[in-house]
Formats: structure tokens, sequence, C-alpha cells
């Protein structure tokens, strides 16, 4: 398998509910990129500490890229997002996020292409042709 | 357009073609279809037609040289006024406006024409209003707003609903294509055997959620029967007796022993087993659960209010999403986010209504009312 810029990043945030999603998610990613540095979270309130965390400790400049999805419980992926955004963000470009959904909801897709903080949107389930696109 | 001379008594009026005139214009008047009212410059009557006294239950002698804006609702005093600016300024041109007229019981919508009469010097001198009872259209016209509404609402809920199912049959679906394009690489089947069925169940379990939720959308002809309250609450609690021992619950019935209500028995079953058992679910840890239920009339509804004291939630947050499908709020890992989705579809197939209040750690209540022209 050839490696492309994805395995460049120097760390991977996956947050999903959904156990089974992260289980594929985490074999593609490491397959992929066998030394990564992986993060999986089921609980998106503490995949938004952790993120936290990182921004503010002024040492860690690894660039993270982040898989996030949109239906969770209690905060969903956009007020995930919101609550990023509010967070002020210092290092913004350290952070690329994709928003990986079974939503086909136009509206849903619209909105990952059209925010800001967002690089683009995955139909679930993450394959190696994802990360070719990255 | 009516002269006014033939407002007033014409004693005086000669020859036959005026008295055929008097006659003819004297039933125009006393018609049983149109409101005619004359005023003044400054807006207070001079003339009230025998049909408009009848329909505002007004004596004509006690009203002539009032303002005519006392018979005209609060609401409607500016339109008025402005529509009567518009004739000053105009004199020629008649306008038309409408006006919503005090009565016992509510409120008449009459349609107006205004029209400046002149002097024989061509001198604005008084104002000639004609009109009309559209109360039942505009009733009409209120109901099908209403219809209209209530159909787009369902539009929405539809598409909305379409969406969802969509989503959640194809996460799973997702699941079993993701383990799919990885057991080769994976090596071992057998976990990616037990992966596969773990979804598959869930996929399952999804479909038959669904299923749930249209059998109650899709009921046209819901049985209703008249209930004991009390009683079928009891029996829910004795239903899930355990659960309500274990967490240590206290149930206040605050109303009589013989209330009853009409329901669909199996519907009014599980919004209370729902309603009961969230209550448990989301108990706070820092006190004992208790649950007040009172009852009262509303109208044509019956109102159940259940009131916990439990972890509550934080209403102006979730406002939208509390009845959605597929929303968890606390950290269950029981909670399948349909519960009060399937609630609200149940008392609604109903024609019934549910509200929440609710504070973070002081508790939530929900009021159902059931519908009782509902049958």
């Amino acid at each position: 398998m050839s490696q492309t810029a994805v395995c460049a990043y120097q760390r991977f945030i996956i947050i999903d509910d959904d156990r089974i999603n992260n289980i594929v998610s985490k074999f593609v990613v490491l397959k992929y990129c066998k030394d990564a540095d992986l993060h999986i979270y089921t609980d998106p309130e503490a995949a938004l500490s952790y993120i936290q965390e990182i921004n503010n400790d002024s040492l860690d400049q690894l660039n993270t890229l982040v898989f996030l999805d949109i239906n969770m419980p209690r905060i969903s992926g956009w007020e995930f997002l919101e609550a990023l955004g509010q967070t002020n963000l210092s290092r913004t470009k350290q952070f690329t996020i994709f928003i990986t959904s079974s939503s086909i909801d136009p509206s849903d897709i619209k909105r990952a292409q059209d925010h800001a903080l967002v690089s683009g949107f995955f139909s679930k389930p993450l394959t190696f042709e994802h990360l070719n696109k990255i | 357009m009516i002269k006014k001379e033939i407002l007033t008594d014409q004693n005086t009026s000669l020859g036959k073609q005026a008295q055929t005139d008097d006659a003819y214009f004297r039933s125009i008047i006393e018609n049983n279809s149109f409101y005619i009212i004359k005023t003044d410059l400054d807006g207070n009557y001079t003339y009230l037609n025998p049909f408009f006294c009848k329909k505002l239950n007004v004596k004509s002698e006690e009203w002539l040289g009032k303002n005519s804006l006392s018979l005209v609702m609060q609401e409607d005093h500016d339109i008025c006024v402005e529509t009567v600016q518009l004739c000053f300024s105009d004199p020629d041109t008649p306008r038309w406006v409408m006006l919503r007229k005090p009565i016992p019981n509510g409120a008449l919508f009459t349609q107006w024409e205004f029209k400046i009469l002149k002097d024989d010097n061509g001198n604005p001198f008084e104002f000639l209003c004609i009109g009309h009872d559209i109360t039942p259209l505009i009733l009409k016209q209120e109901e099908l707003r209403s219809l209209v509404d209530i159909a787009a609402e369902q539009n929405k809920r539809l598409l909305n609903f379409t969406y969802i199912t969509s989503h959640n049959i194809r996460s799973h679906v997702a699941n079993i294509l993701g383990i799919l394009n990885i057991s080769q690489e994976l090596g071992d089947y057998q976990m990616a055997l037990d992966l596969i069925q773990e979804s598959t169940t869930s996929l399952n379990e999804t479909l038959n959620n669904l299923n749930e939720i249209i059998s109650i959308q899709a009921h046209t002809s819901l049985p209703m029967i008249e209930v004991n309250v009390f009683e079928e609450i009891n029996r829910v609690i004795q239903s899930v007796q355990v659960i309500i021992s274990n967490a240590d619950v206290t149930l206040d019935y605050n109303f009589d022993e013989t209330e009853v209500l009409n329901t669909n028995p199996a519907y009014f079953e599980s919004i209370i087993l729902n309603l009961i058992t969230n209550a448990v679910k989301y108990k706070s840890p820092d006190r004992a659960p208790r649950i007040v239920i009172t009852f009262h009339e509303h109208e044509h509804y019956k109102v159940l209010t259940f009131q916990d004291n439990g972890l509550g939630i934080d209403i102006e947050k979730y406002k939208d999403q509390l009845f959605g499908m597929y929303k968890t709020f606390h950290k269950n890992n029981d909670s399948r986010g349909l519960g009060l989705y399937i609630t609200k579809t149940q008392i609604e197939a109903m024609h019934g209504k549910i509200e929440v209040e609710s504070g973070v750690n002081v508790g939530t209540t929900f009021k159902l009312y059931f519908n009782q022209k509902f049958t």
C-alpha cells in the first residue's frame, strides 16, 4: 500500500459514538499509516476536553487529523464544532477536521462543505479511498 | 350611491315617483345584509341602520352623536383612523377596511367601504360607511390556514423522518460494509462475523423501532375508551414495581381516584410507562426520586401532569430536540432516544399534545393533554 500525505499527520482523533464504526476506522487508519498516533473517543464531550487540552498546551504542535461524526448523543458534531469555535482555537491550522457520517441529508453535506472548520465530508464507512483523498 | 336625503324622513316629498323612490331606498337601508352608518367628520354617529343595531346589539338613539371608534375593537382603531385620513386626502375615492366589532361573545369581522359625502358646495360633509359581516369567511380562512400549517408541519416531519430513518439504517449498513472491507486484511474471521452479527442485530432492532413508529402514525381508527386514571396508572406501576422499589421512588397521586378520561388504553399504558421509567432512569443522585401526578381539565382536554425531581434538562438548549428521534441527553448507555419520540407520536395520534418544563437539577414536568373530543 502506497502511503500518501495523510500519514504525515502526527496525530489522529476519531470521534464517534458507534463502537463498531470505530473498530473499522481504527483498522483502516492503522493499515494505511501503521505508526499512526490514534485517539478514539465514543464520548464527544471527552474528545472536546482533549482537544481543548491540546490547544492550551503551547508545546503540543502536532498536526492533527480529526474524523468527526454528526449524530451523537447529547452533543452533535455541529455542536461539537460550535463549542470548538468558542474555545478560541488558537492554532486552527494544527487541526484538520473531516466529517464522517452515514447521513445522506443534503443539508448535512452542504453544511460540512460550508463550515469554516471543516475540510470535507466522508460517507461512512471510512475507506482507503477516503484517506487517499486527504 | 345613496343620496343623503333618503336617510331622513321625507314628509315633504311630493308625487308618486318620490314615494316609490322613498320605499325603494328605505328597503335598501333596512336590508338584512349590509350595515349602513353615517358619521360626521369627527367620526360621531349620525345614522345607524336597523341591521347594524341588531347585529351589534345597540340602540340607535343611544349611539347617535357618539364616537364610532367605540364600536370598533381597540386593535383596529389605528387602521380605522388611517382609512379616514385616506378618505380626507382624496375625498372622491372610496376606501375599504376590515374592522373587528365587539359583540357580547367575541368579535364580528366586518368589511367596510368608507366614503366622504359632500355638501352642495362640494365640501366634505359626512361619512357614509357600508359594511357587511365576513366572520364566517374569516373563520373558514383561519381553519384553512391551520390545516395548511398542520400539513406543512407533517411534511416537514415526514422529510425529517426519512432522513433520520435512512441515516439510522445506513449507519448499520455502513458498519457491515466497513467490516467486509477490512475482513480480508483483518484475517480474524470470527471477529468479523461477531461484528457483523452485532451490526445486523442493531439493524434489525432499528427496523423494528421504525415499524413501531410507523404503525402508530398509520393508525386511522384508534379505539378510544373511558378509563379510570388512577387504576390505569396503578396497573403500570405494578408492572414495574421492581424498578420503582429498587430506586425507592415516592409516588404522589394528587387527584380523585374516580377521575376518568377517554384514551386508547394501549397508548395510555405506553405513555405512562415511558414517563415513569424516564423519571427513574434520570433520577438525581442527590435526592430520593419523587413523582407527583396531578390531573385537571383544560378546555376539551383532560390533562395529566407528571412532575419529577430528577436530573432535569436544559430546556432552552434542547427544546427542539427533546421529542426528536434518537436524541439523548444524559450519559445513560441504555438510552435509545426513542421513548419521548414515541410518546409524542402516540399522544398526537389521539389528537392530544405534550408539553414539558424542566430545570437542570430541579426536575422535569410533563403535561399530557388528552383530547376528550376525539373519539
